[in-house]
């Protein structure tokens, strides 16, 4: 294992990191957490992403790195400011408070 | 040589920074490991030949998202959420789905039939390649996404000001 | 038709206002909820909407006059048998139109600062434009089944608004107050479009007046007898005329739009328009006439005596009202609305200039608290000036020219000179009591300490500028103009001159005096206070009197008879209510209720999925992905 690093080694590591951004998004109670997590599932796929681009030498790919980018940026603010205006309102940040959803 | 090293130090790094991201009690202590984690991911880019990468991973990521996840730890009071039980009850549930998720996703690559080496074609400069099907090819798409941007700042200060109680 | 022209758009004139009034009705609550924060969005939506209207009344109008005959209209479909939805324009009710329009367009921009106390402005808005609406449809509507909408359309806007702060019980009941004289006048008035309709099988004016040429005397009298005694509630003519002092009680811009110069002379343009069925009916025109004097002295000598502002305005416009009847009796129907014309100008300016007033000294609206206000208010001062020498018929301003050519019109009537000589004095009352209330108002010093008080802001102040200036000009309608009369002008001119100057004498030079003077002259002034008794008299004669004995006689006939008839229904009612209730809670509950539980016994398994946890959600996607790579690995 140690003579080369291949594109599977990396594709590895991005599935690890799916597996604990998911675990993270399915285990944890307090939503700030839960945003850290699919922060790590973007994470994962950026990495997949990039080392596809690399794999075929074709530049697309990381295009396509810097797009989830700007949308993981977008969706951090805009899942943080309901974060705020549900703190406000309900004054919890744990998810299993929020069940108003249900049927 | 050193490329394994340092592939298997910045996987170190990512992994470990995960787990502890998702397992701390303290939110703090979890942005501060996603910033390990994050910046593992950094030097993956950096391997993989994906300078600009690199440098907008520290930029975006470090340096804003995670930013942002600390104005909020400190605006929203925390010290409530910290005190109660940190998991769900269906841990073991999830712990064996997360298990089964690897397991299938690490038997998928397996099977895949991928190249055991890196090509040794190497990709033009980096930032420059990437400016210039960015700014061509990938216009409209470059636009819709600053409109994206646009629309989620808006939306966030709309959302995050304080309203008269009704 | 030649060119561009819009006139089918006339619809508008009314329809935008009544688009005003149903935004008011349906978001006003919406958009001024707040009480201590009154919105300021009901006032500009409603002025704007009835500043359009009067462009587009200005455009048609101008564009009717164009027009060969000088008369427009849209014949529409029919309503119910011998009605329609159509309109006419033409000279008559064009000049009405833009008199409702242009005053109600300056009133409503002046009301947007006056009324800006108030909570729940969307309601005074609202009503003020259900008023122009509906007062448009009465003056353009080309049948008398239409105009009779609009005029109750009109009565029902001034319930509204002399009630607008029904907080205050004497607003509520002078609402009531007016609603009731008018209903009863009104009555007469629906007998009289039944009569017409039935004898001209339609209501249309010109279909009746083609049809009541060959109708017999008899038929005209009546029918020209009930359409005067509506006229006269509407008009508040002696002796329906108790419920317009009343109507004061309202703000004082409905006072200045409603109460004087629109729907009051709503009547005057009745019998205008129904000129020929009057002018058959010579007793009927007789009958006006002699009405019109009784109302022009009595509500004068009343004006004399009245020490709150707006009643004064009140009883002056009655009085002037007289005046217009006068002149439908004696057939100059020009000349009663070229008076109707001028007065609208002077006679809302007055009151626009008296709610300047009360505006500025927070509320007080008696003359003997006032004096002295020429220095602190000059604005309303200048315009009210103006307003009161065209009152008091002035040589040159408006009110001189109108109320002459009635006076002059009176000798060509048989025995005028009556009218002739009663006119005259009537004149003379005029002018004392248009300036006493000035003297006392305005000059001397102030009787009362009070506060500093300050000028009305421009957004009130333009709109009276602009009305004053019709109150300069809008005499000088030269075709309208007998000069050869020239004698009688000078007379009046010299009889308005005597009144100015008794009631300088009387009011600012030997106040000392008036106080001997009025003790020796008590048993008068006694009379002129209690308003002739007449007020008195209804209460004591007609409410207490008859009206409760009628009354009695009724609740009895009520109890013994229909209310055993309404007992026997209910029980009868309840017998079969009974049958149908089992039915309901056997048959129909039972359906309803099965339906129910099995949507919800088989649904079970699908709910105990929704949690309501985000979570949860999440997990089942996560288990969905695992299946699905599961299926694809073991394919």
């Amino acid at each position: 294992m140690l003579h080369a690093i291949s594109p599977i080694h990396y594709l590895v590591l991005s599935a690890l990191l799916l597996v604990i951004g998911t675990v993270g998004v399915l285990l944890r109670r307090n939503i700030v957490v839960i945003l850290m997590s699919i922060e790590l599932i973007l994470n994962a796929v950026n990495i997949n992403l990039a080392a596809f681009s690399r794999m075929h030498a074709q530049i697309q790919g990381q295009i396509f790195v810097l797009t989830v980018m700007a949308v993981a940026v977008a969706e951090a603010a805009v899942g943080l400011a309901v974060l705020i205006a549900l703190f406000r309102n309900r004054g919890t940040v744990i998810a299993d408070d929020l069940d108003l959803l249900k049927w | 040589m050193i490329d394994v090293l340092l592939f298997y130090f910045f996987s170190v790094l990512v992994l470990g920074g995960g787990i502890l991201t998702i397992t701390r009690r303290n939110a703090v202590m979890s942005a501060v490991c996603l910033v390990v984690s994050l910046l593992g991911v950094a030097g993956i880019f950096l391997l993989l030949g994906a300078e600009f990468l690199f440098v907008a991973q520290l930029i975006l990521y470090v340096g804003g998202v995670v930013l942002l996840f600390l104005f909020v730890i400190m605006l929203v009071n925390l010290e409530a959420a910290a005190r109660v039980r940190q998991f769900r009850k269906s841990w073991p549930v999830v712990m064996l789905a997360g298990l089964g998720l690897a397991a299938e996703l690490l038997f998928l690559l397996c099977r895949g039939n991928l190249p055991e080496t890196a090509p040794a074609a190497t990709l033009p400069p980096n930032t420059e390649a990437l400016a210039d099907v960015l700014f061509s090819h990938y216009l409209v798409a470059f636009e819709l996404t600053s409109i994206v941007l646009l629309v989620a700042i808006i939306g966030a200060v709309w959302m995050g000001q304080t309203r008269k109680a009704q | 038709m030649v060119g561009t022209t819009i006139l089918p758009a006339i619809w508008l004139a009314p329809g935008l206002p009544l688009l005003g009034a149903a935004l008011m009705l349906f978001f006003g609550r919406a958009i001024d909820h707040d009480p201590d924060q009154p919105s300021r969005v009901p006032g500009i939506v409603c002025s704007t909407l009835v500043a359009l209207s009067f462009l587009v009344a200005a455009i048609c109008a101008w564009q009717a006059l164009m027009l060969p005959g000088h008369r427009f209209e849209i014949r529409g479909g029919t309503w119910f048998a011998g009605g329609e939805w159509g309109l006419l324009l033409d000279p008559l009710s064009a000049e009405l139109m833009l008199l409702i329009a242009g005053i109600g367009t300056l009133i409503h921009i002046y009301s947007t600062v006056y009324m800006s106390h108030d909570a729940a402005l969307y309601r005074f808005f609202g009503g003020l434009n259900f008023f122009v609406a509906m007062m448009q449809i009465l003056v353009l509507a080309n049948n008398y089944l239409l105009l009779f909408a609009g005029w109750e359309g009109v009565g029902f806007a001034s319930y509204l608004l002399i009630g607008f702060h029904y907080g205050r019980w004497q607003a509520g009941v002078a609402g009531m107050k007016a609603f009731i004289i008018n209903r009863a006048a009104d009555a007469a008035m629906v007998l009289g479009i039944l009569f017409l309709m039935l004898k001209a099988g339609t209501a249309h004016y010109g279909g009746v007046a083609s049809s009541a040429a060959h109708w017999s005397d008899t038929s005209i009298t009546l029918a020209a007898s009930f359409l005067l005694v509506g006229a006269m509630g509407k008009s508040a003519q002696f002796p329906l005329h108790i419920w317009l002092p009343d109507a004061m009680e309202g703000p004082t811009p409905v006072s200045a739009l409603i109460h004087s110069a629109t729907m009051v002379c709503a009547g005057v343009y009745l019998i205008a328009r129904s000129s020929f069925l009057f002018s058959q009916a010579p007793e009927v025109s007789l009958a006006t006439a002699i009405i019109g004097t009784i109302t022009a002295l009595v509500a004068a000598s009343i004006a004399l005596a009245e020490n709150d502002i707006k009643r004064v305005l009140a009883y002056s416009t009655i009085s002037q009202i007289g005046f217009m009847f006068v002149a439908l009796g004696v057939g100059a129907y020009r000349a009663a609305l070229f008076h109707l014309f001028t007065h609208a100008f002077f006679k809302s300016l007055l009151f626009l200039g008296a709610g300047s007033l009360i505006h500025a000294l927070d509320g007080e609206q008696n003359l003997k608290h006032m004096g002295g206000l020429r220095r602190e208010m000059p604005a309303t001062f200048r315009v009210m000036w103006i307003a009161s020498m065209a009152l008091a018929a002035v040589p040159g301003f408006a009110g001189f020219f109108s109320k002459d050519a009635i006076l002059g019109e009176t000798l060509n009537a048989p025995n005028g000179w009556v009218f002739l000589i009663v006119g005259l004095f009537t004149s003379l009352l005029t002018a004392i009591y248009a300036w006493r209330l000035m003297f006392l108002a305005f000059y001397g010093e102030a009787r009362q300490s009070r506060d500093p008080v300050h000028e009305s802001p421009a957004v009130m102040t333009v709109p009276m500028y602009v009305l004053s200036a019709f109150c300069v000009l809008g005499g000088w309608v030269l075709p309208l103009i007998d000069w050869s009369a020239w004698p009688l002008m000078i007379a009046s001119g010299v009889i308005a001159a005597c009144g100015i100057w008794l009631a300088w004498r009387y009011y600012l030079v030997v106040p000392d005096r008036r106080a001997a003077l009025d003790r020796r002259f008590s048993p008068i002034v006694d009379f002129l206070r209690n308003r002739w008794y007449i007020d008195a008299l209804y209460e004591e004669q007609i409410l207490n009197g008859t009206i409760l004995r009628t009354a009695s006689g009724a609740a009895r006939a009520d109890e013994r008879i229909i209310d055993e008839t309404v007992n026997g229904a209910a029980w009868l009612a309840r017998q079969i209510s009974r049958v149908f209730r089992w039915f309901d809670r056997w048959i129909l509950d039972g359906l309803v209720r099965s339906s129910s539980g099995a949507v919800g016994f088989l649904s079970a398994p699908v709910r105990s999925l929704q949690t309501g946890f985000l979570q949860t959600y999440a997990f089942l996607f996560v288990a969905g992905l695992l299946a699905a790579l599961g299926y694809y690995l073991t394919r």
